[in-house]
């Protein structure tokens, strides 16, 4: 176990630092120097402009900036952010919490209603309702992210006020109510846009439990266990949902890239303060040093994601932790 | 019931009003006397970004000079009217006077003013500001403005004198308007070419009526009421700014009544809230205009003429080749008018009489055929030996206004044989370029002020030559320059209206530029706010006095200060 | 000629004498719903090649912006007008031209760069096969939008070249390793070995033996790609960074229609003409996959 866990860790600091040197690559190669346009506004003094691009080394050789920027990557420093003045990693610092809070909402949502739906689907497979519910999934899978954001966002928040429409907590009220109201206040505002992100991912889990599930469900020990007299749900609730389990698992380390790129546009709709939203809003103000710093930190958040689903792969199938 | 509630509104409203322009005619520093019934409420108002900074000499958007503006003080603060020349109200000064044959102005602090964190505000101040806001490595946006100010002395600890080069109408504008005053104290040792990442821009103290409370990044910021304060404290408790960047969402949020007050810009917004019964609509005076822009020089050098814009005939034929009024009344409905040169209507020196040239499609076509570009058998696209009449409209993706009207005025010079493409890039981006004259047309907007001293900084001849200088199209017209520096010396706003009007006539016959569209914004408020003091250069100048009658306040104006100040 | 491969099963069974081929469109032309998604996508195609014919107005026309703006669907405008008063539906029809070409070419750049990549690692194996499988494994961990607004930011002004460029380049990781297991399993096979035995090179081996046994998995997967390309592109779009006036693609109407509640009809359009194309190309895949028994690949 210590051994796969020290190999995973291996791995995902390989894929950091490939991001990371993309990245790098990634900035060099582009037009201009990386502060170009973030310093050229016209109202900012030249001396100022020479110490900042002296300050980060850009007139030394490119070999020599490579091993600096990773030096400074690994101390956490990105440089400077003009679209936040500070340094970028403040910025990131204050948006990736709000995302993690959202992205893990969204693949817990979307894994109980996907297993849920699809061991439904499974239960009476051929019925009316199974096809109905594969038809329902297949066309919420077609959906584009950030257009059930907004139909949502109109529907639930504009026409029928179920739901705030935007931000993380009531801008005014929050600090002034209670523990359990601040909870409530948090989750109200929390739930369409974990709802919007976990539904894309809810529908292919569907489709991939009800398979996983009528791959497992002949096969010889539920056999085994309905001839002992075992009732129907206990068979399929404990058995079939046990190792149909794990190839669904495995689903949830795959599924984080496109879920972080889901939620770039389901923060943009719903103004969560993440780090997609981030993303875009240096996009707009030529931030360098955030977008980059927003890349390499959703890197991040996918190796630590896929590391934790490998180590809960591994609790749940013993077949993994005997390699 | 709405009987009994009626009146006592109007009681109510009434007397915080009085209480208000009472206080604020006598110009003696006392304390507002606080109306019980009229403190309390939170309100919410929307912010387009994320401000970067609250410093007062580095502020560049609107959202950061509104906060900005509840948190410092100027010496004194335009009167609701806008007569630039006459009246004001005190702010960090109680009273001033004029000397040295009005070449000086004496401002007299008022003796109780404090810094918010309980230091008193003194003369050294004022000059201490004054000279931060000039200093170029600080790089204050309209240092120009400031030039015909000579230097800032402290004449002892509470008086502060100004002294020009030399008389002018609005002497007393740029000196008790333009600098918002920061404390010394906190601010000498800061180096001046790190400011804008300084700790002090994003926990501002200043003299004003709130006080930075919390900063939620890319969330919200939120003022509260600064109860200690000298003028007394804001009849509102808090005030918060929820930053809102997507155009969906703004919408849904004042509907759902999370958003209290937000500026509307974009016309089927304006149409839709309007409608909502609990919101106020209020058209705000206009102190912007778009236009296009031509480039007199090739892009990034002045050696060379453009190789299409240096002539005024094709200037011209682009300028009668737009339907302007109709661009104007689809895009805007009522909250644009035609722009008629480079001012507003709002502007007391701004004179919309002047001849302007109209639309005419056909005397366009005429006009172009004369200039030699025609159209060959079976193209769309004019030539003139063998060069195609197409060039680039640089459009900043930001102004979504300006985005749509490009694409309509796309169009109709198509009709006209002219092939436009559209440049569209990011607000960095666009000022860089905009800066380094990288283009042959810009789609550029302008913030205007009730003075008509910016005019020197974007059109003057030294401006042009200016490598620095943001008469980005390269407008170069001495005579212009003469009549403006005459209108701009004139002692009083009557004797400066010929010379402006004749520097107007000059530069709009030059026809440096498509004058578009003056816009104006409304303000939608949510109807249980009572505004005093709105200013028309500033809406918001007055917030610390607006207030919110107990008998409608919700839930969110009932949440008192103590908890706040966490 | 692929000719004595071994039992695989499915369409490459030979039993019956029919080639694989045909058996494999037989299956498919037995499912219904893969077929809907062909007739949509075929449909959608003649529509984007003959759009000045099919669409009623011309896209760019703005007969009256001020009195023609925002009108809501009626007979002569099924879609309604947008802000400048012109048609959507026309806009939509061309605009399919502008989302079609861009995702087509777009999976077109990935499945290329992507089979020779995996092609390469399988074929070479060993060592360099570890390391270039490491790099891809890394750059899938990247989430794909923020990559793309990286790229978008530092490369101002992406044209539609570009954007297809940086779409392409951004998508061949995962038909990389599709191929590289494919070939590497290929690679033992007894023709290969027989062929090398004979004195084949390298090259020949590659191309005529091992490449067409991954045309079929890579072309559920080239299928499945247009169908993200296209949403990809549309949220890119969406964003303010995809492609811009005076090119209009489905996402540049979404786009348009955003910011307002009151023309539901625009967003609401654009929108729809994502969905039902995207669904088209999911039945469509789901019913290749079949068809080619090609189950080794990862659902959709």
């Amino acid at each position: 176990m210590r051994r796969f866990l020290a190999r995973r860790l291996a791995h995902g600091a390989a894929v950091i630092f490939i991001a990371a040197s993309l990245s790098f690559l990634l900035v060099h190669l582009a037009p201009g120097d990386p502060f170009s346009t973030t310093l050229d506004s016209v109202s900012i003094n030249p001396s100022v402009k020479a110490a900042w691009r002296a300050a980060y080394g850009l007139d030394r050789p490119l070999l020599e900036q490579y091993f600096r920027f990773l030096g400074q990557l690994a101390r956490g420093n990105l440089g400077p952010s003009l679209l936040q003045p500070g340094p970028a990693s403040t910025a990131l610092a204050d948006a990736v919490p709000n995302t993690l809070l959202l992205m893990g909402t969204a693949l817990v949502l979307s894994f109980v209603i996907g297993i849920g739906v699809g061991s439904w689907q499974a239960a009476r497979a051929g019925s009316r309702g199974d096809r109905a519910a594969g038809n329902v999934s297949l066309v919420v899978a077609s959906l584009p992210e950030f257009w059930l954001a907004a139909v949502l966002l109109l529907v639930f928040a504009y026409r029928f006020r179920v739901f705030p429409a935007a931000g993380v907590v009531d801008l005014v009220m929050h600090d002034s109510l209670s523990p359990a109201g601040r909870l409530l206040d948090r989750l109200r505002h929390l739930a369409l846009p974990a709802l919007t992100l976990s539904l894309l991912g809810s529908a292919s889990i569907a489709r991939y439990q009800r398979a996983a599930l009528l791959d497992v469900l002949p096969q010889d020990f539920i056999r085994t266990a309905r001839a002992k007299g075992v009732t129907d749900r206990l068979v399929l609730w404990r058995h079939a949902l046990r190792n149909a389990l794990v190839p669904t698992i495995v689903l949830l380390g795959l599924s984080l890239p496109t879920l972080l790129g889901g939620a770039v546009f389901v923060e943009q709709v719903f103004s969560w303060p993440g780090l997609g939203r981030l993303a875009a809003a240096a996009f707009h103000a030529r931030d360098y040093q955030v977008v980059i710093g927003a890349t390499i930190m959703g890197a991040v958040l996918v190796v630590v994601g896929g590391i934790l689903a490998d180590l809960l792969h591994a609790a749940v199938d013993p077949r993994v932790r005997a390699q | 019931m709405r009987e009994w509630i009626g009146p006592r509104i109007s009681v109510l409203l009434a007397s915080t009003l009085a209480c208000t322009l009472a206080a604020a005619a006598c110009s003696a520093g006392e304390k507002q006397p606080v109306d019980a019934e009229a403190v309390g409420g939170s309100i919410v108002i929307a912010a387009q970004n994320e401000p970067r900074t609250l410093l007062p000499p580095l502020i560049t958007q609107i959202d950061e000079k509104i906060i900005a503006d509840q948190i410092f003080e100027p010496l004194a603060v335009l009167g609701d009217e806008g007569h630039l020349d006459h009246d004001y109200r005190p702010g960090l000064a109680d009273s001033w006077s004029w000397e040295s044959d009005s070449t000086a102005i004496v401002f007299h602090l008022n003796t109780k003013a404090r810094w918010q964190d309980g230091k008193p505000v003194r003369a050294s101040d004022v000059r201490f500001t004054f000279g931060l806001y000039t200093d170029s490595i600080v790089g204050f946006k309209d240092r120009s403005s400031l030039a015909r100010i000579d230097s800032v002395t402290a004449r002892d600890s509470v008086t502060a004198v100004f002294w020009f080069k030399n008389r002018y109408a609005e002497q007393f504008y740029d000196a008790a308007t333009r600098l918002l005053i920061v404390p010394e104290h906190l601010l000498a040792r800061e180096p001046r070419a790190t400011l804008l990442t300084s700790a002090f821009g994003r926990k501002p103290v200043g003299s004003g009526r709130f006080r930075l409370g919390k900063w939620t990044p890319n969330a919200s910021i939120e003022l509260v009421a600064d109860t200690a304060n000298y003028h007394g404290r804001p009849n509102l408790d808090r005030v918060v700014f929820a930053v809102t960047t997507d155009p969906t969402a703004l919408p849904t949020r004042i509907t759902t009544g999370e958003i209290d007050l937000a500026e509307v810009s974009s016309p089927v917004m304006f149409r839709t809230l309007k409608e909502q019964p609990d919101l106020r609509a209020r058209m705000n005076p206009s102190y912007d205009y778009s236009f296009l822009l031509f480039n007199a020089r090739k892009p990034r050098q002045r050696q060379q003429p453009n190789a299409l814009f240096a002539d005024i005939g094709l200037r011209r034929a682009v300028s009668m080749g737009l339907d302007r009024a109709k661009l104007v009344r689809s895009q805007f409905d009522s909250l644009a008018v035609v722009s008629t040169g480079p001012m507003t209507r709002a502007q007391p020196l701004a004179d919309s009489t002047i001849a302007t040239i109209g639309y005419d499609s056909a005397g366009a076509a005429r006009l172009l055929d004369s200039l030699g570009w025609t159209l060959p058998a079976g193209k769309t696209v004019r030539e003139r030996r063998g060069q195609p009449l197409k060039f680039a409209v640089l459009v900043p993706t930001i102004s979504s206004n300006r985005m749509t009207l490009i694409v309509a005025i796309q169009e109709s010079l198509r009709k006209l044989g002219m092939e436009v493409v559209v440049d569209a890039v990011g607000g960095n981006t666009f000022v860089a370029r905009l800066g380094a004259r990288d283009f042959d047309v810009v789609f550029d907007g302008r913030h205007v002020e009730p003075s008509v001293a910016g005019l020197r900084a974007y059109w003057s001849v030294a401006s042009a030559r200016d490598a620095n200088g943001l008469n980005f199209g390269n407008y170069e017209n001495p005579r212009f320059d003469a009549h403006l520096d005459s209108a701009l010396a004139a002692r009083d706003l009557a004797s400066a209206r010929p010379h402006a009007k004749q520097a107007f006539e000059t530069i709009v016959a030059d026809v440096p530029a498509v004058w578009i569209y003056e816009t104006r914004t409304a303000t939608l408020m949510h109807k249980r706010i009572k505004p005093v003091h709105i200013v028309s250069t500033a809406w918001w100048a007055g917030i610390a006095d607006w207030s919110i009658p107990a008998a409608e306040r919700l839930p969110r104006d009932r949440v008192g200060l103590r908890v706040a100040s966490r | 000629m692929a000719s004595s491969a071994p039992d695989r099963g499915g369409a490459f069974d030979r039993a019956g004498g029919a080639s694989p081929w045909r058996s494999a469109l037989a299956t498919l032309a037995r499912d219904r719903s893969a077929m809907a998604g062909l007739a949509i996508l075929a449909a959608l195609a003649v529509i984007a090649l003959a759009a000045p014919y099919v669409a009623p107005y011309d896209p760019r026309a703005q007969p009256d912006i001020v009195t023609l703006k925002y009108l809501p669907p009626t007979l002569a405008h099924p879609f309604g007008t947008d802000q400048l008063s012109r048609d959507v539906l026309s806009r939509i029809i061309f605009g399919s031209r502008v989302s079609l070409s861009v995702a087509f070419l777009g999976v077109a750049v990935a499945v290329t760069v992507g089979t020779g990549y995996g092609a390469i690692a399988g074929y070479l194996g060993g060592k360099l096969d570890g390391f270039m499988m490491r790099v891809v494994d890394a750059l899938l961990s990247i989430p794909r939008v923020l990559l793309l607004i990286a790229v978008a930011t530092l490369w101002n002004g992406l044209e539609l070249a570009g954007l297809v460029l940086l779409l392409g380049l951004t998508g061949w990781f995962g038909v990389s390793r599709l191929v590289r297991t494919l070939v590497l399993s290929a690679r033992e096979d007894e023709f290969v070995t027989a062929a090398r035995a004979l004195g084949a090179t390298h090259t020949r081996i590659l191309i005529h033996h091992i490449l067409p046994q991954v045309v079929s998995p890579v072309l559920v997967a080239a299928t499945l790609a247009i169908g993200n390309v296209i949403v990809m592109e549309a949220g890119l779009t969406f964003l303010g960074m995809g492609v811009r006036p005076p090119n209009a693609s489905w996402g540049s109407i979404v786009y348009d229609g955003r910011d307002v509640a009151a023309a539901w009809w625009i967003s609401i359009s654009g929108g729809a003409a994502l969905v039902i194309t995207v669904l088209a190309v999911n039945l469509l895949a789901d019913g290749l996959r079949e068809a080619l028994n090609a189950r080794q690949l990862p659902a959709r």
